[in-house]
């Protein structure tokens, strides 16, 4: 009971954050005087979080689906038993479930309940939201056949499989979760005498978007708390503050990793947001955005950090910082690409 | 029971090794270099005394990291300019005819992203002499010749219907030229020092392409005036376009299609381009980086002669005096803005025109026609201050015209035609300012310009 109410108090101060930004806009609109940073502010929060909103309502809408037509039979049936192969099978899941930074989580966790292996897991998780047709599309509209576009899809799926293998040695997913109750995970069900996947057609799809309609509800606080710190913190640290730090080998690299988590830009369209970078940044430094950025930024850990245990987010965001610095700075000293 | 789970091991471990591997990665520093992807003067080639040296590079570079690096011996004077991912040296004397130059990036030139340039750039370049090219009446149309040495005889460089204007790049290794097109338009050709790979440039098809010029990092500016819409109707005004030789990509000058303007010069270093606007009576210079312009009143049709740096500008225009029309001499200078009259005071027994700078900024070539003289020219020569002047030619009852000096600053090259003569054939002749002797290089010649 003190977690739905919790819950909710959390959903109540979202949406009054929300309301709160869209209230003080109508009031200055009406004359009253606000410093400028607060235009700034609520224009960048808006940005992203109207551009995120539609995919996670597209994650948690193929949660739903997922929770009512899959069974964990089918997922233990279609899913490599192997750790390495599980990994790489769910470093390229995306191109079945394309869902961006916002969408996967509900997604993942839903698989994981449906008793999805740990490696296959954290690689989907990490993996798909560069390695999806959606994504794959606009970095080509944005770089073209070349270098930037197969090495940002080959690092993304070596990193994403990387640290998926790392997680196998966690036997069982739920260790990887927060311990909250299957029940309480909208509309997950432990009774298996009477399966989310029963019923006809339309019930189970009336189940699937009542899934869905409650996943989004619960995630999207997180969202709007996650959009709102990325837009204090790039108010307060303007772009150029980071920008000016330098572009050498390996400072670029860490300069556009930063840049990359404050921005918490959607991987569908970062790729045209880097371009702004090019030339005056190494490609590693590029690459380090495009690579690092969909898989860890302000808006999808506080999701991580709704759904998964504390450790696990910190070894899921360190490694994957690690294995981005290390391979875009052996880019930019090694390859010139 | 261990504290930490194989999870946690794990972690740690990858963690070590990969910390390990960015050291290394590290300490082993830059491994990709400095993407060099061309220089010139060609390594132990012959180049031109007036030649750009110029390196270009793949990536962006550190340029105070370049520019310290950059030597040149002998030592030479001159001016480091950067275009996109390119060096220029562009020198205050020209290289001297005969010598080797050796020239050197030393290592530690690095690109903006830290790329290291490891080893010496070192290569080395002679210096030839400059030739004259002109055009000539070749079976009763006007042809390309050129004279590859003072002392050489004179080889024709094309067969065309005939040559309506050219420009020499400033290597001195192309001709753009321009030749009437069976649509009475004129399209600009392009053909080598030795008359060799002779080609079709640019088909303006019938809209007129010409007076071009070429800028010190390989550009083409040239005027174009828009074919009749109609059948018996005029040509449009000109306005000035940009070329690209490698491409034979062409765009406006400016995007607004009321900008006219024709004769356009490049300033040395490329930096400012300036035209005719013969609808205003002004020059209007463009500064290539910031669009800015600046205007200058003159009436009489075109730009002026750039000083090496591209900082001034000695141009003329038409004042009244008394009554009577009389050129005079302006100098402008570009960074503070100030027009001031060449001559101070202003003389006003003649009338001073064309002034043609030295490259090496020392001397200036004027045609002055003496109140008194009739319609016939002079040609005199003054030192910047004009505290004196010499008399390069004063042969009676003649026009002179296309006035030019060498690379050296020794030799100047004009055309002549004496009027009143039975045969008033125009002829190209030098003065050699440290004889003052004039000689006479080619008959049935024109349009006279150096092949450096």
């Amino acid at each position: 009971m003190q977690r739905i109410f919790n819950s909710l108090g959390l959903l109540g101060l979202a949406v009054l954050l929300l309301l709160a930004v869209l209230g003080l806009q109508n009031w200055a609109a009406a004359g009253f005087a606000l410093p400028d940073q607060f235009f700034t502010l609520s224009t960048i929060f808006l940005g992203i979080f109207i551009e995120a909103a539609p995919f996670l309502l597209l994650g948690t809408l193929a949660s739903g689906l997922v929770e009512v037509f899959l069974d964990r039979d089918a997922i233990q049936r279609l899913m490599p038993k192997n750790a390495l192969a599980g990994a790489v099978a769910g470093g390229l899941l995306g191109f079945v479930f394309p869902v961006c930074e916002c969408g996967v989580i509900p997604l993942t966790r839903r698989f994981f309940t449906k008793g999805l292996a740990p490696a296959t897991g954290i690689a989907f998780l990490l993996a798909s939201p560069v390695i999806n047709p959606i994504v794959v599309a606009s970095t080509y509209a944005a770089y073209g056949w070349g270098p930037i576009l197969f090495w940002r899809i080959g690092l993304s799926l070596f990193i994403a499989v990387t640290v998926g293998l790392v997680f196998a040695l966690q036997s069982r997913s739920a260790q990887l979760l927060r311990p909250t109750p299957l029940i309480q995970i909208s509309g997950a069900s432990v009774d298996h005498a009477h399966p989310a996947t029963a019923g006809s057609l339309g019930q189970r799809l009336n189940r699937a978007l009542l899934i869905a309609g409650d996943e989004f509800f619960e995630m999207g606080r997180f969202l709007i708390i996650g959009s709102l710190v990325a837009a204090l913190l790039q108010t307060v640290v303007p772009q150029t503050a980071l920008l000016a730090v330098g572009s050498g080998p390996l400072l670029s690299v860490l300069v556009m990793m930063a840049l990359a988590v404050l921005l918490s830009i959607c991987s569908t369209v970062d790729a045209f947001v880097s371009l702004a970078f090019v030339g005056t940044f190494t490609s590693g430094s590029i690459l380090s955005f495009l690579v690092f950025g969909p898989m860890v930024d302000i808006k999808a850990v506080m999701l991580y950090l709704q759904v998964f245990r504390r450790k696990t987010v910190l070894y899921m965001v360190w490694l994957t910082f690690l294995l981005t610095l290390l391979a875009t700075v052996f880019i930019n000293l090694n390859l010139g690409i | 029971m261990s504290r930490f789970s194989p999870l946690d091991l794990a972690v740690a471990s990858l963690s070590v090794v990969l910390l390990a591997a960015l050291g290394l990665v590290l300490w082993r520093g830059d491994q990709v270099g400095v993407s060099i992807l061309g220089f010139a003067p060609a390594e132990r080639g012959l180049a031109a005394a007036s030649a750009p040296v110029w390196i270009a590079f793949g990536d962006a570079m550190d340029t105070q990291s370049v520019e310290s690096r950059l030597t040149i011996e002998p030592k030479v004077e001159g001016k480091l300019i950067w275009r996109g991912n390119v060096i220029y040296f562009l020198p205050q004397q020209s290289l001297t005819p005969g010598e080797t130059y050796i020239l050197r990036l030393a290592a530690g030139a690095q690109t903006e992203f830290g790329h290291l340039l490891a080893e010496d750039l070192t290569w080395s370049f002679g210096v030839r002499e400059a030739g004259v090219v002109f055009l000539r009446d070749t079976g009763g149309h006007a042809e390309l010749w050129a004279l590859h040495s003072l002392g050489g005889s004179p080889r024709q460089l094309t067969e065309t219907d005939g040559v309506f204007d050219f420009a020499v790049s400033v290597d001195g290794e192309q001709i753009l030229y321009s030749l009437f097109n069976n649509l009475s338009g004129i399209d600009l050709w392009l053909v080598d020092r030795e008359g060799r790979s002779n080609r079709l440039l640019l088909d303006c098809g019938a809209d007129r392409c010409y007076a071009a010029d070429w800028s010190v990092d390989g550009r083409i500016a040239y005027s174009r005036a828009p074919g009749p819409l109609n059948p018996g109707e005029g040509y449009g005004a000109p306005r000035t376009w940009l070329l690209d030789p490698n491409t034979g990509e062409t765009v406006r000058l400016h995007a607004d299609t009321q900008k006219i303007g024709y004769g356009p010069s490049w300033s040395p270093d490329a930096g400012r381009l300036a035209y005719f606007d013969g609808v205003q009576s002004r020059i209007v210079v463009v500064d290539m980086l910031s669009g800015q312009e600046t205007h200058l009143p003159s009436r009489v049709g075109v730009v002026g002669s750039w000083t090496w740096d591209g900082g001034q500008m000695l141009y003329y225009d038409t004042l009244l005096v008394e009554g009577q029309a009389l050129n005079a001499v302006f100098r402008v200078d570009f960074v503070t803005q100030d027009i001031l009259p060449f001559f101070d005071p202003q003389p006003q027994d003649g009338d001073y025109s064309n002034p043609v700078l030295s490259p090496d900024g020392e001397w200036v070539a004027l045609r002055v026609r003496p109140a008194a003289g009739g319609v016939a020219d002079q040609i005199w020569v003054t030192p910047m201050d004009g505290r004196f002047a010499l008399t390069a030619d004063d042969t009676a009852a003649s026009l002179f015209a296309d006035l030019s000096w060498d690379p050296g600053s020794q030799y100047l090259l004009y055309h002549r035609m004496q009027l009143g003569a039975a045969d008033p054939a125009p002829e190209v002749w030098i003065w050699d300012r440290l004889s003052a002797q004039n000689r006479l290089l080619a008959r049935d010649a024109s349009a006279p310009a150096w092949l450096p």
